[in-house]
């Protein structure tokens, strides 16, 4: 492949702006208190760590699966089941607390002060009598 | 970070949820007679001599009878305290056909309720040979022994 010579120019005067802007930062270093050195030495710390967590943005994880916005998705997909179990939960509760209710309302004790003594409901003709008679 | 933070707070939250509804339906289970409060000693008082050897869902089911019991007219009161004891020794299959039948009659059209009670109005006011002879007429109604209270 041939290299365009006015390309090539415009690369090179690329290379002699950065060597100059980074003698000029070089100098400017060295005149940094330590104070300063250190916030930016931990800033920059931070900054390569957060640059290595797949966090946000489209990363590629170790077998080589692409993950559009990271773990992101993940994370949420695993709070919405956590929402949904909590829901159903709390449903199925409430369901039992309404079915306590109605038998509260219907427990034993309303069968005792009930028009009949409990033997007849245990009577086996009585379940017979009730039955013929519902269907009337 | 956050979601991390609010997924350990919802899996809490959901463990003691559950922590406390066992803790609720564990409740009642285990009452000696000694254990139990004034109220509930003073419905109870038929069983008074038996609680102690209750099962203890017998015991859940007993006490469920006396939370129901303050909200009732005092001649229901008293039918219930007369019937508790033949009602503790029913098996659990005979209790468990009596409160279907409770609710099947809830279910019977009005007129057929009053019907009943009607009928057991005359069964109760009738002499025991009275009651013998309609006992043998209608064994599905009165049973076969003289059950009344």
């Amino acid at each position: 492949m041939k290299i365009d010579p006015k390309n090539q120019q415009v690369e090179l005067g690329y290379q002699v702006i950065a060597k100059r802007i980074t003698s000029l930062l070089d100098e400017q270093a060295s005149n940094i208190d330590a104070k300063a050195a250190s916030k930016l030495s931990y800033a920059r710390q931070q900054a390569l760590a957060n640059m290595a967590k797949p966090s946000s943005g489209m990363s590629i994880s170790q077998n080589g699966v692409i993950r559009l916005f990271g773990n992101y998705w993940y994370q949420h997909r695993l709070l919405l089941t956590l929402l949904m179990c909590t829901l159903s939960l709390l449903a199925l509760l409430a369901r039992h607390n309404m079915v306590n209710q109605e038998e509260a309302e219907q427990g034993d004790a309303y069968l005792l002060a009930s028009d009949f003594p409990p033997e007849v409901y245990s009577n086996e003709g009585f379940g017979t009598w009730l039955s013929e008679n519902s269907q009337q | 970070m956050a979601v991390r933070k609010l997924a350990a707070i919802i899996i809490f939250a959901l463990i003691s949820l559950l922590a406390a509804n066992l803790a609720i339906a564990e409740d009642g289970l285990d009452q000696p007679w000694a254990s139990l409060n004034d109220d509930q000693r003073k419905v109870l008082a038929p069983l008074a001599n038996d609680w102690d050897a209750l099962r203890p869902w017998q015991r859940e089911r007993m006490l469920e009878i006396a939370n129901d019991y303050p909200k009732m007219p005092a001649d229901r009161q008293e039918r219930v305290q007369q019937r508790l004891n033949s009602w503790s020794r029913m098996t659990p299959f005979e209790r468990e056909n009596a409160r279907k039948r409770f609710q099947q009659f809830k279910s019977l059209p009005p007129e057929k309720k009053e019907e009943l009670r009607k009928q057991w109005h005359e069964y109760r006011q009738a002499s025991p040979e009275k009651r013998q002879e309609l006992r043998t007429q209608h064994p599905e109604i009165f049973g076969t022994e003289d059950v009344e209270r």
